[in-house]
């Protein structure tokens, strides 16, 4: 791949991170450079998208479907509505859903290396704006945020974290528009440990080499 | 609670995706108040259709498209006036994160022409592949590609006040 190459397949696709990428990226100071500035816009992309969205749409498409369902009372919708505040897809069961999560928040940890090498800057205040967008806080400072960027995960466009601790680098995955149902789950694969767990909105999954790491970070974030 | 499976499993679906079809809809429209409109079209299209979606996986790309048609039906009705500049105080007002960070990009944003900020929109906000995005604006991959490219390289441009950096470039692998 020539610098060309890169910096049109960055520009389609600033997420991605295959091994030809990485490859040139890492022999390439100018077109790391181009990535990286890329993927910041990306980052800031996805914030100026994300726009207010009316209070109870939700209810009010459901209920507004209501008579039109074949076998469904709208009034029952309504009260689905109420019960299932913070619903979402049921495509597999909660508890798989978490351990899949995990799964591929380790190896897409794993695949993109640089970000444990990166020493990016984030902006004041970045990691707790992006944590209040996810319906998050955290309640003890972990250390300094290295790395960041949207990624792909799980179908998913996920702002990939990466938190440089006194105890090594922690990398959380937050995805605020997942649709998944996820239980928690925690696996260990390749050396590393990975938590997945529901959040005030969507998903957030944690990797670390040291389990006590990911943990220690798993009990830092609390509800907003 | 609605008793059957297809219900409740619509049910989910709607809690999961409105928000953000209603955020990829109010960016081609640029109008809230029309933006919820064609959400409630999109999903009461969804529900008539909904035995027929059977590849899970692949909801959300599906819903995204329904939307789509939804925004170019309307647009085949009458020519939309659409104000890159309506209300943007307003929806800065209510950012989602620290709205100073993506003020200007909104702008600029606003400013890319429709046919770049639909691929990006389903790119970034909804997380579609250039597969998926080339089947919901019926095109091909290539030209989804090219789109992607020429938005980022525009906005860019737009942020910047100046083409994106090039730096010299290596030709040969």
């Amino acid at each position: 791949m020539n610098c060309l190459d890169f910096r049109r397949a960055v520009l389609s696709d600033p997420r991605q991170a295959d091994g030809e990428r990485l490859a040139h990226a890492a022999s390439c100071a100018a077109c790391r450079v181009f990535a990286e500035r890329q993927a910041d816009l990306d980052n800031r992309l996805f914030d100026a998208m994300r726009v207010e969205v009316p209070d109870g749409l939700a209810d009010r498409v459901l209920v507004a479907q209501g008579p039109r369902r074949r076998r469904t009372p709208w009034i029952w919708a309504l009260a689905a509505s109420v019960v299932l505040a913070t619903g979402v897809a049921l495509l597999v069961p909660p508890g798989l859903a978490g351990e899949r999560l995990a799964r591929e928040a380790a190896m897409h940890a794993e695949e993109e290396k640089e970000s444990f090498r990166a020493r990016q800057v984030a902006a004041p205040g970045f990691l707790q704006a992006v944590l209040a967008d996810q319906g998050v806080r955290l309640a003890v400072s972990m250390g300094e945020v290295t790395y960041a960027r949207l990624c792909p995960l799980a179908g998913n466009t996920a702002r990939h974290i990466v938190i440089t601790t006194p105890d090594g680098p922690v990398t959380l995955f937050l995805l605020p528009t997942d649709d998944q149902r996820r239980r928690r789950a925690e696996i260990a694969t390749g050396g590393m440990t990975a938590i997945a767990m529901p959040a005030g909105r969507g998903s957030i999954a944690i990797v670390a080499a040291n389990p006590e790491l990911a943990r220690a970070l798993e009990r830092a974030l609390a509800q907003a | 609670m609605p008793s059957d499976p297809a219900s409740r499993r619509f049910e989910q679906v709607v809690r999961a995706y409105a928000n953000d079809l209603f955020r990829y809809l109010y960016w081609l429209c640029r109008d809230r108040a029309l933006a919820e409109d064609l959400v409630q079209e999109a999903f009461a299209r969804a529900w008539a259709a909904w035995e027929s979606q059977r590849d899970e996986k692949a909801v959300k790309a599906w819903l995204f498209t329904i939307a789509r048609h939804e925004f170019a039906r309307l647009h085949e009705r009458k020519a939309l006036d659409v104000d890159p500049e309506a209300d943007l105080e307003a929806l800065v007002a209510r950012g989602p994160s620290d709205p100073s960070l993506a003020l200007d990009l909104r702008k600029a944003f606003a400013l890319l022409p429709a046919t770049y900020r639909d691929p990006l929109l389903l790119q970034v906000l909804a997380g579609l592949s250039s597969v998926e995005i080339a089947a919901a604006l019926g095109t091909t991959e290539d030209n989804v590609n090219a789109r992607l490219s020429r938005g980022r390289k525009a906005l860019r441009a737009l942020v910047d006040g100046e083409p994106a950096s090039a730096p010299a470039l290596r030709t040969n692998p």
